[in-house]
């Protein structure tokens, strides 16, 4: 019997948790979800020259959430990288441009939601946006135009972000509510 | 679990972060726009740091005033007429530049990313010769 209980146990392969395939499958559709709406996002006409909603930003704020800052940072990067690959703007200005501002939008988001006490996801999602602009600001103003007049269009374009940040912050505050069953 | 009344307004620290940015923000325009200039309106045309073109915002441009920037891609065609100065074409991929549409206001710009090109509306004198006065 002892010679079958080995067999056995060398026959079982090593395989994840039921908790391990869950947080992967959950990963795998919000980075579906990141890229559709990235895809989206490039394909809708400009609300103006570097102006956008951020949408995708609100799953990286889910993910956040959901599945911790590790998992989030890689998602925000997946995201641009696939995203990019769909609309055909890999390693492009616009893509320099999105990952630095994906790249430093995350980064200021996790560090927000790890130091700042009593913040929300809305604080978190407006810090975000506000980060996400000023370093693509500063990337155009170091690899492309090499201007620093470019600054002068910096304000009113922060003062978008903060709008665009709080509304996305109350959406993905309102997911993550519906997900873990709080709506009430 | 029911959610906290007016939760879409944020915890206090987020409403506290609004209030530091909008300030921030209200601040550096201020700064921004004193920076663009006193005096008249003029438009400059850079590639990255060089100036290619200067001209007066407000002249007699009954005939439109074609300008060819080249840039890293290929030429940019600005022009500048009665109404202000706009892209009309550029070899840029998005064409953002040339749906920015016309600009006329000091302060404003328009920037061409992938060919390095950006016009800028400042005063011919500016800010630190504005204090100097």
């Amino acid at each position: 019997m002892l010679w079958q209980n080995e067999l056995m146990q060398t026959a079982v392969l090593p395989h994840p948790s039921l908790e391990t395939l869950r947080r992967q499958a959950q990963w795998m559709a919000l980075l579906m979800l990141a890229v559709t709406l990235h895809v989206i996002e490039a394909s809708l006409p400009s609300l103006g020259p570097w102006l956008k909603p951020g949408l995708a930003n609100v799953v990286t704020l889910i993910a956040l959430v959901m599945l911790g800052p590790g998992r989030a940072f890689g998602l925000a990067v997946a995201r641009v990288f696939a995203g990019a690959m769909i609309i055909g703007t890999l390693f492009t200005p616009t893509f320099v441009l999105s990952l630095s501002g994906a790249l430093a939008a995350a980064v200021v988001m996790f560090a927000a939601w790890r130091l700042i006490p009593d913040i929300s996801l809305i604080g978190v999602s407006l810090l975000g946006a506000l980060a996400h602009m000023l370093v693509q600001f500063v990337t155009v103003e170091a690899l492309f135009i090499r201007q620093s007049t470019l600054y002068y269009l910096l304000p009113p374009l922060l003062l978008a972000s903060c709008a665009t940040g709080w509304l996305n912050g109350i959406l993905a505050t309102y997911v993550t509510e519906r997900l873990k069953g709080n709506h009430g | 679990m029911r959610r906290k009344p007016h939760w879409y307004l944020g915890s206090w620290t987020d409403r506290l972060l609004l209030v530091l940015a909008i300030a921030g923000i209200a601040y550096t325009w201020h700064i921004a726009l004193a920076m663009a200039g006193h005096g008249r309106a003029m438009v400059e045309i850079y590639r990255d740091h060089v100036l290619l073109a200067k001209y007066p915002l407000h002249g007699n441009y009954e005939t439109p005033l074609h300008m060819h920037a080249k840039g890293t891609l290929g030429t940019s065609e600005i022009v500048l007429d009665n109404r202000g100065v706009y892209f009309e074409s550029s070899p840029c991929p998005n064409h953002q530049c040339v749906l920015a549409g016309h600009k006329h206001r000091r302060g404003d710009m328009i920037v061409c990313v992938p060919n390095h090109i950006l016009v800028t509306i400042r005063g011919d004198a500016n800010a630190l010769d504005a204090v100097a006065e």
